[in-house]
C-alpha cells in the first residue's frame, strides 16, 4: 500500500493481489461448479474444464497441477463418476498445459483453443470409453452422440470467454514478471 | 521440455498424480468415501441456491417463449375439464364401491408399516446424466439407507444409490441398472422392467417376461409387485404401451412411461422402512 499507481489508489502489494486473484479463482470455481449440477435435461458445459485449463496457461506447473486435481474432484462429484478418475486426468492435463505455455507456446487464445480441444478431445474419449463403450450396454453409443458431444462442445464454446474471464484477471491480479537481462545471467558463455 | 521431466516440479507432480490414483482406488473398494461426502457437504447450500436460480430463470424465460403453446394447451384443458366433470358423478359412485372391496380384501391397511422419510429437496443433478439422476438433501444422518425406494405422489422414481451423511444421490428407474418387478392392475399379469440408453432419451422403460396370451392392452397402469423385497407393493409405475413378441419369440415386451418425469422433480420422498424389506435377500 505504499506506492501510487498515479490513479489515486494506492497500489497493492503482489502477496495481495496474488490473495485476491486465487480467492477470484475459488469463487470462480464454486460457481461454475454449482451450475453443472443445476438446470435441467439439456447436457451441460463442464465450465471448471476450460477454468483451469485457462488458469494453467498463465500459472506455474505445481498451482496448475493442483488447481487440476481439485476442480477435477468437483467435477466428479457433480457428473457422479469415480472419484479422482476425472482429478487425476485433469492434474495431468493442467501440469502440461502449465509446461507447454512456459516453454514453448505463446500464451494466446488460439493456442490455447488448439490445446484444450487436444485435452478435452482426450477426456472424452476416455470417459466414453471406461464409463460406456467397455460395458457394451445396449444403445451405448447414443450417449456420445446425445450427451458427451453436445456436452463438449458446449464447454468448447464456453471456454472463450472463460479464458477471456481469466485473462482479465490475470492482467489486474498478476504480479508482473520482468524479464532478465541476458547480460546478468552468468551461466551464459559469451563467445 | 527435458528439464521439465528432471525436475522437482516434476516430481511433485507425479505424486500429487499418485495421491488421486490412492483416492480413485479407494473410491472404487469403499461405497462412500470422505472426498465426495466432504465436498458434498461443503457445496450443498450452494447447490441448492444455484437451482433455485436456475429454476427461475427457466421458468421465466419458459413462460415468455412458450406463451403460444400454453394457450392452446390451456384450451385443450379446458376441454378435458369439462369431460372429466361429466365423468366425476361416476366416478364418486366407483370410489365408494372400491372403498367397499378394499375393506373386504383387507387392503386398507396394506400403507401400514411404510415409514416415509421428511420430503427431500432436490439439490442437484448428475450433469449429462442420460437416466436424469439427482441429488436430495437427506442423508445417513436422517435414516436414509443404500437402496430405499424413492417416491412422490405420483409414483415411483428411483432407488438411492449413494448415501452421504448429508445427502444422497438417487438414480432413477430409468437406468439400466435397476430391474424392478411391477403387474398390471386391471389383469394381475406380471413382468420385469429395465432402462437403457435408448429408451432413457425418449423417458420410458421397458417391461419384459410379459407372457405371449397377455390380456395387457395400451393405457393399462403398472404398479410395483414388491416381491424383491426392495420396493413396497402397489406403487404406480406408469402406463403401458404397446406390447410386441420380444426376440427370443418367448414373451411378449413392452414400453412403459413412467408417470414422474424424473426432471420436473423438485420434492421426493424416500420409503425407509416397509413391510417385507429386504425380504428377498433374507429368504437367500
Amino acid at each position: 500500500m505504499k506506492k501510487n499507481n498515479g490513479s489515486g489508489a494506492p497500489a497493492l502489494k503482489p502477496q495481495a493481489k496474488t490473495a485476491i486473484k486465487w480467492a477470484v479463482f475459488a469463487v470462480f470455481a464454486v460457481f461454475m461448479y454449482a451450475s453443472s449440477t443445476s438446470g435441467g435435461a439439456s447436457p451441460k458445459a463442464l465450465l471448471l474444464f476450460p477454468f483451469a485449463a485457462a488458469v494453467a496457461v498463465f500459472e506455474s506447473e505445481i498451482p496448475s497441477a493442483v488447481l487440476g486435481s481439485v476442480s477435477g474432484l468437483l467435477l466428479d462429484v457433480s457428473l457422479g463418476k469415480l472419484t479422482g478418475f476425472t482429478a487425476l486426468l485433469m492434474c495431468l492435463f493442467c501440469a502440461g498445459i502449465s509446461a507447454l505455455f512456459a516453454r514453448l507456446l505463446r500464451k494466446n487464445i488460439v493456442n490455447y483453443l488448439a490445446v484444450f480441444s487436444a485435452a478435452g478431445g482426450i477426456y472424452l474419449y476416455l470417459d466414453y470409453y471406461f464409463y460406456y463403450k467397455i460395458w457394451g450396454y445396449e444403445g451405448y453409443r447414443l450417449v456420445l452422440t446425445h450427451r458427451l458431444i453436445p456436452s463438449a462442445l458446449k464447454t468448447l464454446a464456453w471456454s472463450l470467454p472463460v479464458f477471456g474471464a481469466v485473462y482479465v484477471i490475470e492482467r489486474l491480479c498478476g504480479s508482473s514478471r520482468k524479464p532478465k537481462l541476458e547480460e546478468q545471467d552468468k551461466n551464459i558463455d559469451r563467445v | 521440455m527435458k528439464e521439465f521431466f528432471g525436475s522437482k516440479k516434476f516430481i511433485v507432480i507425479a505424486c500429487i498424480a499418485a495421491f488421486l490414483i490412492g483416492i480413485m482406488i479407494y473410491a472404487a473398494v469403499s461405497s462412500s468415501n470422505a472426498i465426495s461426502s466432504a465436498v458434498g457437504t461443503v457445496f450443498s447450500p450452494v447447490q441448492r441456491f444455484s437451482q433455485r436460480i436456475s429454476e427461475a430463470v427457466t421458468g421465466t424465460l419458459d413462460m415468455l417463449f412458450n406463451a403460444r403453446d400454453y394457450y392452446e394447451e390451456n384450451q385443450s384443458l379446458k376441454e378435458q375439464l369439462a369431460e372429466l366433470y361429466a365423468k366425476i358423478s361416476d366416478y364418486t359412485e366407483v370410489m365408494q364401491e372400491n372403498d367397499h372391496l378394499r375393506e373386504m380384501i383387507d387392503l386398507a391397511d396394506s400403507a401400514d408399516g411404510v415409514e416415509l422419510s421428511e420430503p427431500c429437496t432436490v439439490i442437484g443433478r448428475v450433469a449429462n446424466d442420460v437416466y436424469g439422476s439427482f441429488f436430495i438433501d437427506k442423508g445417513e444422518k436422517d435414516g436414509i439407507e443404500y437402496y430405499d425406494p424413492v417416491v412422490t405422489a405420483n409414483g415411483i422414481v428411483g432407488f438411492v444409490t449413494e448415501v452421504e451423511y448429508t445427502y444422497s444421490k438417487v438414480t432413477t428407474i430409468l437406468s439400466n441398472e435397476i430391474s424392478l418387478g411391477v403387474y398390471c392392475v386391471r389383469t394381475g399379469e406380471t413382468g420385469v422392467i429395465e432402462g437403457g440408453y435408448e429408451l432413457a432419451l425418449d423417458g420410458k422403460v421397458r417391461m419384459v417376461y410379459i407372457p405371449l396370451e397377455c390380456e395387457m392392452t395400451e393405457g393399462d397402469i403398472m404398479i410395483t409387485s414388491g416381491y424383491s423385497g426392495t420396493v413396497p407393493q402397489g406403487i404406480v409405475l406408469g402406463t403401458l404401451g404397446e406390447t410386441s413378441i420380444a426376440s427370443n419369440g418367448l414373451s411378449r415386451s413392452g414400453l412403459i412411461t413412467p408417470t414422474v418425469d424424473p426432471y420436473e422433480l423438485k420434492t421426493v420422498f424416500v420409503i425407509t422402512d416397509f413391510d417385507g424389506k429386504g425380504s428377498a435377500y433374507e429368504e437367500e
